[in-house]
This record gives C-alpha cells, sequence and structure tokens, in this order.
C-alpha cells in the first residue's frame, strides 16, 4: 500500500501528511522518484525532511531542516484554505461508497458502539486540498455502503489505495474498480466491500514494489514495523 | 500561566535574539527550573522526544492494573522529576540531544 500510494505522488508537490501509512508513503516517494516534495504537517512544519519517520506530528525531526515552522492555524489558513495543497492523504475507521471518512463513531452518534479519536485536520483536508488519497486495508467493515457518520466528506477523492486494489470515482462520485494488485482477481475486492462494487471496462493490473522500494521501507523507513506489516 | 524550563539565563541572552521569544515575561506567572521536565516530549537542543515511550504507552494505558502499576512506580512512587529520570537507566543518554546549530542571526541595522 505505501508503494503504491508513493507512486501518486509527482515530484514537486505540495502534501498534507498524516501520520501512519501516508507518512510512510511520502518518506518514500521523496527518497525515489520525488525529491522535491514539499510535505507540510498539522503541526506547522512547511516543507519538512525527517530524518526518521515521525510517529507524531509533534516530531522534532520535522522541524531539523525544514523550511518553515509557523503555527497550525497559518497551516490551515494560509495553505489549506487558500488551495495551495495538492495532495491530501487521509485514512479512517470506514470508508464509504463516496469515499466519505468516518473516524467520529461507530453506531449512532447519540448511542455510540465505539467513539472514535474524531477528525483532527482530517474534515478540513478533505474540502479543501486539491486531490485526496485514501489509504485503507479493504473490508467489508472498513468499506460499508454508509459510513455511520460523515466525518470527511469525499467529493475530492481522487483515488483509494487498499491492500488489494485501487479504487476511484466515476463521475458521480462512486468508487469503482479501477486496478488490481499482483495475484488478486476483481471478485475478491468486490467480496471485500460492503456494497455491490462496479468495475472499470477495463482494469489496470499493478506492478508490486520493487526490491528497491522494499529495502527503503523495510530497512531505512520503518524498520521498527511501526506501519508495516511484514 | 506557569512556564517550565530547562534552565535559568541572563535577560541579555534573551534580548540578543528576540525573534525567537515565544512567551513574554508580561503574561508569565510563575516559572519553575526542571531540567527534563517535558519528558516524554522534547525540548529543543537539549533532548529528543521518547517516541519509545509513547508507542509503549498504548500497551500501558490499554489495561487498568499495567496502568495503576506504571502511576505507581513513576508517578507516585518518586519525589520528584530529577527521581523519576534516574529511575529509568540510560534514558537521558539516549535522548540527549545532538548538535546541529544555525550560523545565527545579524540584528544590527
Amino acid at each position: 500500500m505505501a508503494a503504491v500510494a508513493a507512486r501518486e505522488l509527482a515530484d514537486g508537490e505540495v502534501v498534507f501528511v498524516g501520520i501512519g501509512l501516508p507518512n510512510l508513503a511520502c518518506n518514500l516517494a521523496r527518497r525515489t522518484h520525488a525529491p522535491n516534495l514539499v510535505l507540510i504537517y498539522e503541526s506547522g512544519a512547511v516543507g519538512a525532511t525527517p530524518s526518521r519517520l515521525p510517529v507524531s506530528i509533534g516530531d522534532p525531526a520535522l522541524v531539523t531542516g525544514s523550511l518553515m515552522v509557523c503555527g497550525m492555524a497559518d497551516v490551515f489558513q494560509l495553505f489549506l484554505q487558500n488551495g495551495r495543497i495538492e495532495v491530501g492523504f487521509l485514512g479512517g475507521a470506514q470508508v464509504d461508497r463516496h469515499g466519505n471518512i468516518n473516524t467520529t463513531v461507530i453506531g449512532d452518534y447519540k448511542r455510540p458502539k465505539v467513539r472514535l479519536p474524531g477528525s483532527g485536520g482530517a474534515a478540513e483536508i478533505a474540502i479543501h486540498a486539491q486531490r485526496i488519497l485514501i489509504v485503507s486495508k479493504l473490508s467489508p467493515r472498513t468499506f460499508p455502503e454508509r459510513v455511520d457518520f460523515v466525518t470527511s466528506p469525499g467529493q475530492r477523492v481522487k483515488r483509494v489505495i487498499t491492500d488489494k486494489a485501487v479504487l476511484e470515482p466515476d463521475d458521480k462520485g462512486e468508487l469503482m474498480l479501477a486496478a488490481l494488485y499482483p495475484g488478486i482477481e476483481a471478485a475478491d475486492v468486490k467480496a471485500a466491500v460492503g456494497w455491490n462494487l462496479r468495475a472499470r471496462a477495463r482494469l489496470d493490473r499493478l506492478d508490486p514494489p520493487t526490491a528497491a522500494e522494499l529495502q527503503l521501507l523495510r530497512e531505512v523507513l520503518d524498520p521498527k514495523r511501526l506501519y508495516l506489516k511484514s | 500561566m506557569i512556564v517550565v524550563v530547562e534552565e535559568l539565563v541572563d535577560e541579555r541572552v534573551i534580548r540578543s535574539d528576540p525573534n525567537r521569544t515565544l512567551i513574554p515575561a508580561a503574561i508569565v506567572s510563575a516559572v519553575v527550573v526542571e531540567p527534563w521536565g517535558a519528558h516524554p516530549s522534547y525540548a529543543q537542543g537539549y533532548y529528543d522526544r521518547d517516541n519509545d515511550f509513547y508507542v509503549g504507552w498504548e500497551e500501558i494505558s490499554r489495561d487498568r492494573a499495567e496502568l495503576a502499576h506504571y502511576l505507581d512506580e513513576f508517578v507516585y512512587g518518586v519525589q520528584d522529576r530529577a527521581e523519576y529520570m534516574k529511575k529509568q537507566s540510560r534514558l537521558m543518554e539516549r535522548l540527549k540531544a545532538g548538535e546541529q546549530r544555525c550560523a545565527g542571526v545579524n540584528y544590527g541595522f
């Protein structure tokens, strides 16, 4: 997932980075085809070049060597709301057929089954970034037809990168199967999603991570396997 | 507002680089000098963020008994921050900041 997500980024793009797999993907991209990627973190680090994988947006490695450290208000107003963020990476407990993300509550808001941490910056990123990439493992529980709560609306989602396939919205915003990972068939993906998933007429077949990408991920970027599942 | 600091310096040090003053005295009610006071978080130029602690905290905080045990050992069971730090072997060694100084600023005009 990290390798596929990294390939979505073009060199020089301005990316709003979240903790977790998005972080891994952005730093992999920076060390491979996109060395001039401009990473912006919610905490105010702009043009960050972390020498280690941060486990929090508040990691000092994000400050050392960055272009600028500004307040959170500036990140969200000056950069995000002014339309200067080209890519926003998001993930969540639930993603639905229109790319809406739920990180608020499982079950009824007034009588919750599980209360989740909430939006963080996600709701803002979802509506202001020029394009949204979602990174999330596929399962019927994670991909219901409708999320229990719309924390972050899906209108700017361009691609959903999962562990089996890539989904893309059609012109009405409904997610469709667009590309398959090696060894995966369309039926596997349809079974892992909570709605009747339609497929593009022509499905792409994605390349697996290269040996170089794997080595970077496993030995350099995430040696403690905080985010990679071996 | 109460400010916890690594060290007290002469006012001249602050006045030599006012661009970096984040909190003015006008809003400070009290100052506490407590080295390593920010652990497990960091103090720029003094010590690193203890990322291992934050990762390990997930397990500790998930279990009531584990949490109680942690609090007994590291919160209720220590006299002060100095004792808290000394209790964790090699911690200060592991986290002490390296050197990466900038060129400095010319405030001349």
